[in-house]
Order: C-alpha cells, then structure tokens, then sequence
C-alpha cells in the first residue's frame, strides 16, 4: 500500500510526539534498567512502519537499540510497588512481580519482519521464563518452561531471540508457574506493527485486561484464587486513575485490548459503532469487520477496535460486566437492600459503636459515604465506588475509562477536562411530582 | 471480741492453789503464756494475726483499698469479725484447749466419809483424805506435754484460720469472675438477639433464605441459654461468698468489683522453687508445725509413759475413824494399784508417738512437693491467662474492628460482624474464666508456700 504525502506527514508527525511521549514518560519513571536509556539509533518502529505510535494507557513502550542485525531489548523480571489507582485517596499498594519496575511491563513495539533479540534477567526468587504470546517463532523461543526451555533460574539472563514474521496485538508472559507469576503482575503488550500497506489510524491505545485477588487488608495478590477477584484492571489500574483516552474529533482510533484475566470482557464503547479489525491472529480481512458497540475478548485473546471519532464528548469505555466496574466489594453478603433497619441500627450501636445500616435503598449511598470519610475501611482496600465527573459521583471502579473526543486537544497532550454539552444536547429535568403523568 | 487463750481456763482458786502447790519444785509449769507467745512468733505475720485474734491481741486485718466495692481484703476482714465460721473455729480452738488443760492438771485429792450403823450399835464413822502421788509427780511431763500439743492446737487453728481466709478469697474472686462472666454472656446474648432481629428484618424484605434465618434464631437461643446459666452460676456465687461471710446475699456491702485484677506477676526463678523457698515453707506451714508439734507432745507423753508403767500407781493419805465404842482411830494410809497392762499401754504410746512423727515427716515432704507443684501449676495459668487476656483478646478485639471495616466497605454482612462482637464477649467471659483459675492458683501456691495471702 502506497501512502499519500498527507499520510505520510500525518505518521511522522504522530511518530515525533509519539518519542516524546515516549522519552517523557521513561524520564517520569527512574528506572534501574540502564538498557532503557539507551539511545534508539533508529527510528522507532512505529514510526518506521508508518504508523501511529502505541499510546499504553498507564504505560510506556519499551526504548530499544539496533545491534547486529537486530532490535534489542532488555526486560528484567522481579518484584515491585504498585498502586492500582495513584494520586487517588483509597489506596491498595500491593507487592507485585513485573518487568522494568512496573505491571504490565513495557509494551514491546518492533515492525513485522524484523529480527529481535530479548534480553530477559531474573531477578525473582524463583526461575521463570517469557512465552512470546500469538507470535509466529521457532518452538525453542516459545518460552514454555521445561518444554522448549529450561527455566531461567533467579540471578541469570537468557536472551531470545527471532524473527518477526506475523504482525498484529500480542502480548507476553511467564509460562513458568505461570499460575503465580501472571497473578502477580507478570504481563505486557507485544505489537508488532505491519511492514506497510496497512491502514493507518491516527491514535493507537493499548490494554491489557487484568484480574486481582487482593485480599482486604493485604499486600500480596493472591494466586490460588480461581473466580471471586476484587480487582479488574485495564494496565493494572483502576478507575478512576486510569488515563482517559484523548481525541481530536475525526480521527481513526485504534484500542488494542488483551485480556490476561481469568474472565471474558465484553468490552463496550460508549457513543461509536466500532469495527473488530483483528485479534492475536493479526489483522483480519476486511469482509469479516462488521460494527459492534460491544466486542467480547476472551481470555488469552487481544481484540483490536476501530473507529472514527467523529463525535466530541466522554464517552465510557468498560467491561459490561458491572462487577467488573467496581472495586473490592463482598459477593457472598446477604443483600440489604429494602431492609428496614434504621431503628434496630440505634440498638445495635449500643453493643457495636459506629455501626451503620446501609443498603436499604441502594447501594449508591456507599460512595456518598466513604468520599466523605464516615466510614475506615480495611487496610489497604480501596472503596468499591469511586470517581467525581461534573454531575456528581460516577459509582464506578475497576475497568472503566473515558474517550475524551474534541475539536481540539490541549498541545502539552494533558487532560482537556470535561466537556461542556452544548446547550439543548443535555438530558434535563421536567417534573419533581413522583406522580407525574404525561398529559 | 476478744478470747483469752487461757487465763479463764485457770480462774478457779482451788486450781491456782493446787497449781502452786504442786509446782513446789516442778519448774516450768507456769511459763506456759510466754512459751506459747514464742510459739507464735515463728508463724508469719499472717498466721501471728490470725493465732493472735484467739489470745486477746487486737486482730489487725489487712486494709483494702478505699473503694465502693467490696475487695478481697474487706471480705477477709468482715470474715474474721462476724462469720460463724470464724466463732465455730474459735469454738473448737477452746475446746480442745479446754481439754487439753484438763489433762494437764495436777494432781487432786481423794476425800471419803463414811458412817456406817449396824443395826444394834452406834454408828461407825470413817474419814479418809488421800493424795494421788503418780499424778503429782508426772505433773511436769504432762505440762509438757500440754505445752505443745496446746502448741499444736493454736497451730491448727491459725491454719484453720489461714484456709478460712484463703476460702473467702476464693469466694470472693469465683463471685467476681462469675458475675463479670454473667454480663458478658448477657451482653453476647443481647447481640445475638439483635442479629436474630437484623435476619427477620432481612426475612421481612425478601432478602434472607428460611435456613439462614433459622440459624440466626437458633444461634440466640444458645446465647440466651448460655446467658441464663452463667446468671445462676454468678448468683451461687454470690451465694456463697454471702455464706461464708455470714451475711445475707442482699447485703448491700456485697458490691463486686467488675472484673478480677491481674493476677501478680511471677519471677522467673519461682519456676523452680529453690532449696531457701523450700526451707521458708517448710519453716512457715501451719499444718507442718502443727504436726511436729503434735509428734513432740506424742513423744513427751511416751517418755513419760516408759517411765511410770512399771510403778504401781500409789495414793498416800489420812484415815481417820471413830468406831462404836467411841474409840477413835487415825494414821496415814497407802494405796497402790499395779497393772500389768501399764507396760503394753507404755508401748502404744510410743508408737503413738512414732505414728505423729511418721505423720509429720510424710507431710514435710508433701509440702516440699505441693510447693512446686502448685508454683508450677501457677506459672501455666498465668501463662495461660496473659495469652487469653492480652494476646487472644486483642486479636479478637482488632477481629471486630477488622469486620466493622469490612461491613463499611460492603466487603462483609452485619451478622459477621455482630457474631464477631457475640463472639469477643464469650472470649471475654472465658479470658475472665481462666483469670480465676490462676487466681485460685496462686491462692493454692501462696499457701503451700506458708505466705500470707
């Protein structure tokens, strides 16, 4: 496919904000991985591919350096800090494994058809390994521990490294008690963009859906955990610390989505027929697209969304799952609501000081009260609700974010706030009678 | 009230008299107050208090601290000062003094008179006084005897004393622990209503299966019976600390504290007693001198008896007679009686004698032993009681904190939380339970130990 001069400036202009995003956001994080500082000799590989660079919500792309004949890379495996919602007042800070000092690590980006070398050292306390997720290689590089390697016990460095033959979402992850190891944290994205000819989009956001078993009152995710998580993540964030996604009014958006839980997310966009344009299997043939508002991403799956943006607003963008909105909530309480209780709550308070009757009309009051601080919660556990929009509380958590479409966007790229609803564009009220009939 | 040990006992003048009279020669007799005052001064303060609220001494029962409530030390007092218990033991304490100074008296006189009239004469008359000689001579031996087993008795009664004194404190800190443990279960029963209530409440609504709602109600009934029990147990309790007290159980100074102090701490050492502790205890029971001092009376007795077996007992006197024709007759008389049973009898005392020293040697190593035994009993439920009172409680105590967080957080119902709170006050009522015990541990040490409580 042949590129036109106006698409031609368009990537390399996306491409040039997309290094400096890039080089800011390595800046921002100090990072004890000296391999991320070095400097790209080429241009990096989403610009080298003509397209847009990958904007990871909460994330980074991982800085690499060309070297005999190949795109080297340096991920380190261990333990670290994570916060699932930064900057928030409810915190839940746990000890997590990651790569490069955070979860996901980096998001890897290199152009189909291009060798790469991977370096991987382990400083865990226990060996482990990296399965290259969706990519086409030989079996001696698919990294499944004690099948096509040997695990890479704690203190060494392993290199893989091959050829890129398939293009699309991928992701990667430990296939070494991978059980533990992708609960605690151990994933990220792989995009391994086209050698051309492919249509190109002007924001290109990528995911990774995750779930967390973090008990109340702990630091530790827990992997024995089958089903009941209490944390849904898009890039191990929770709403409402995750990164809206930012849009001038007509462009192509790309979201790329893999989904490292153990549930299926029916992902839905808010505003926008989007189009599933390709999956772990690279981009599909455009006779199979058909419009969606809601695409479901199975588990070990990626799902790429497209569309053009050509309405401004917020627009939600979650798992329709609505639990999967929440934070840590109980699933196994009897349930309050229509419980009348607020006289025996006095009686109750005399044996138990503080007790609060809640639930009996709703659970929205929950907010209401922990933004307002009349209630501890346990240790480290964040609210189950939370987030402040301009009409009052959101009643959200977990998977759960915003595409901010405008005409224009701020040139620094920060946040450019809520929009404001033209007048006559906006629901209002018409009666305050309960009985209200329409005449 | 104050109870001479023995001056009453020796008011009769004819028994000064006789006593003066026959301690012509025979020392020792008289010094029984001042022997008996030394005796006393080798008991612990305690015990002297005790043995002295027999001998007249103004009894100086330990002070409590000024308080609504009636503490332990109170209790002991009222105890001491208006409890049957306490008159019966000063009863008893008399009579066997009593009886023991009977013994010891000196020998009497024998007085006879007869006049006898034959059916055709005058009258015959006959006056005859005599002196038992055995009985004066064994007079000092006896009193020496007497001299400790009198000994033996106020020993035993200030150890009957003591147990009196280490029953109350008992009674005082089961009444305490019973009534504390009556209100946790009363508050651990009222929450467990309140959870039955919460579940019709979630019933009403729709929201709460038949069976859960059963279990709430199932679970009050248990806590309401628990409740119910421990309400009886504290008022037998109460009951009987009233008892032991002499009062009535309405008696308004019965007013308990809430809760049993900590019990005292114990150095690490006491773990095993040491030779001078084992000494102190053995220098200190009550019961033990009492039984030594018995053995020793045992043996003054058989000493003596060795001795005067093998005499014929002889009484020496006066006859005087008048006969019918008016002649009138007068001379000394002798009269001996020999037994040969005297030597078996001399043979039983002394082993009467071996048995009460055979007796105190057994319970010298008995106390040896209840000493460490009951230090080591101690140490367990002191142990025990710092893990329930500070350990277990805590946790249980952040538990429900733990829960109240949860159920703010929608992370957890209000019956965990309410069977949280249920269940903190039982532990509670046991942690109260198992205070008790190590004060009724240390109570059994203290005493083994010979230390006043």
């Amino acid at each position: 496919m042949k590129l036109s001069r106006r698409q031609l400036l368009q990537g390399g202009g996306a491409a040039l904000a997309g290094v400096v995003a890039t080089q800011a956001s390595v800046a921002a994080a100090p990072s004890p991985h000296p391999l991320e500082n070095f400097p790209d000799p080429l241009a990096p590989a989403a610009r080298k591919a003509g397209q847009a660079p990958v904007t990871t919500l909460n994330g980074r792309s991982l800085p690499a350096r060309w070297r005999d004949g190949a795109r080297e890379f340096h991920l380190v495996a261990e333990e670290i800090e994570h916060d699932f919602a930064p900057g928030q007042a409810g915190i839940t800070r746990i000890k997590a494994w990651g790569y490069n000092g955070t979860t996901p690590g980096p998001t890897l980006e290199a152009v189909e058809g291009e060798r790469v070398r991977i370096y991987l050292t382990n400083r865990l306390p226990e060996h482990t390994s990296i399965h290259w997720h969706g990519l086409l290689l030989p079996a001696g590089m698919d990294g499944v521990s004690g099948l096509t390697q040997p695990p890479i016990p704690p203190g060494e460095t392993w290199v893989y490294e091959f050829e890129l033959r398939n293009h699309g979402t991928f992701f990667y992850h430990p296939h070494a008690d991978e059980l533990l190891q992708v609960a605690t944290g151990m994933m990220g994205l792989f995009i391994v963009h086209p050698r051309g000819g492919e249509d190109r989009v002007d924001r290109d956001f990528a995911m990774l859906l995750h779930n967390w078993s973090v008990h109340p009152g702990t630091y530790r995710p827990d992997p024995s955990v089958m089903t009941d998580f209490n944390l849904w993540t898009f890039n191990s964030t929770v709403f409402p610390a995750i990164e809206p996604m930012l849009v001038k009014r007509g462009e192509r958006v790309r979201i790329r989505i893999g989904n490292l839980s153990m549930h299926d997310h029916p992902m839905h966009l808010h505003g926008f027929r989007f189009y599933v344009t390709g999956g772990d299997g690279g981009r599909w043939p455009r006779h199979t697209w058909h419009p969606e508002v809601t695409a479901l991403v199975a588990v070990g799956q990626t799902r790429d969304l497209e569309f053009v943006a050509d309405v401004n607003g917020d627009w939600a963008f979650h798992c329709h799952k609505a639990h999967h909105t929440m934070n840590a909530m109980g699933h196994d309480i009897p349930n309050p609501l229509g419980v009348k209780q607020q006289d025996l709550a006095e009686r109750i308070r005399e044996v138990l000081p503080g007790y609060m009757a809640m639930g009996e009309h709703g659970m929205a009051e929950h907010q209401v009260h922990t933004d307002m601080g009349h209630m501890e919660g346990p240790e480290n556990t964040m609210p189950m609700m939370m987030g402040e929009g301009p009409f009052g509380k959101l009643e959200m958590g977990g998977m759960f974010t915003v595409v901010k479409v405008r005409d224009d966007l701020p040139k620094d790229g920060s946040d450019p706030g809520w929009y404001q609803h033209p007048k006559g564009t906006q629901v209002r009220r018409v009666s305050q009678d309960p009985s209200f009939r329409l005449k | 009230m104050k109870f001479p040990l023995y001056a009453k006992r020796r008011t009769p003048v004819a028994w000064l008299a006789l006593t003066l009279l026959g301690s012509l020669g025979l020392a020792g007799c008289a010094s029984v107050a001042p022997r008996e005052l030394a005796v006393r001064a080798q008991l612990p303060a305690q015990a002297v208090w005790a043995a002295s609220a027999w001998g007249g001494a103004t009894p100086t029962a330990p002070e409590g601290p000024a308080d609504d409530t009636l503490t332990a030390d109170t209790a002991v007092r009222m105890a001491f000062t208006s409890s049957p218990h306490a008159r019966s033991l000063r009863a008893a304490f008399l009579a066997e003094v009593s009886a023991i100074d009977a013994a010891a008296a000196p020998g009497g006189l024998h007085f006879s008179w007869a006049r006898l009239r034959p059916a055709d004469g005058l009258a015959k008359l006959a006056l005859a006084l005599s002196v038992p000689l055995e009985e004066w001579l064994t007079l000092p031996g006896r009193q020496r005897q007497a001299y400790w087993s009198r000994a033996a008795a106020a020993q035993r009664a200030a150890f009957a004393t003591l147990q009196l004194e280490r029953h109350v404190r008992e009674a005082w800190a089961t009444a305490v622990a019973a009534q504390r443990r009556a209100a946790l279960l009363a508050r651990a029963a009222e929450t467990a209503e309140l959870s039955a209530e919460l579940a019709t409440r979630y019933r009403d609504a729709g929201n709460l299966p038949p069976h859960d709602w059963n279990e709430q109600q199932q679970g009050a009934a248990v806590a309401l019976t628990a409740a119910a029990e421990a309400g009886v147990a504290a008022a037998e309790s109460r009951t009987a600390l009233a008892n032991l007290l002499g009062v009535p159980s309405t008696d308004p100074r019965l007013v308990l504290p809430q809760a049993l102090p900590s019990p005292p701490a114990m150095e690490s050492a006491d773990n095993a007693p040491d030779a001078a502790a084992l000494t102190a205890a053995l220098s200190h029971r009550l019961d033990l001198l009492a039984a030594r001092s018995e053995a020793m009376a045992q043996q003054v007795h058989a000493r003596s008896r060795s001795v005067w077996s093998r005499v014929p007992a002889v009484a020496a006197g006066v006859e005087r007679e008048r006969e019918t024709d008016g002649t009138r007759l007068t001379g000394p008389s002798i009269d001996a009686t020999w037994s040969p049973a005297g030597s078996a009898e001399a043979r039983g005392v002394a082993a009467q004698a071996e048995l009460a020293d055979a007796n105190a040697a057994t319970l010298a190593v008995e106390v040896a032993n209840e000493v460490r035994l009951r230090a080591l009993a101690y140490r367990r439920a002191l142990d025990l009681d710092g893990l329930l009172g500070t350990h277990l409680t805590q946790l249980q105590a952040a538990s429900v904190t733990a829960a109240q967080q949860q159920q703010a957080f929608m992370l957890a119902g209000p019956f965990d939380l309410l069977e949280k709170r249920r269940v903190m006050d039982e532990l509670f009522a046991n942690a109260e339970q198992q205070r008790l015990v190590a004060w009724l541990a240390w109570y059994a040490w203290q005493q083994a130990s010979g230390v006043a409580l």
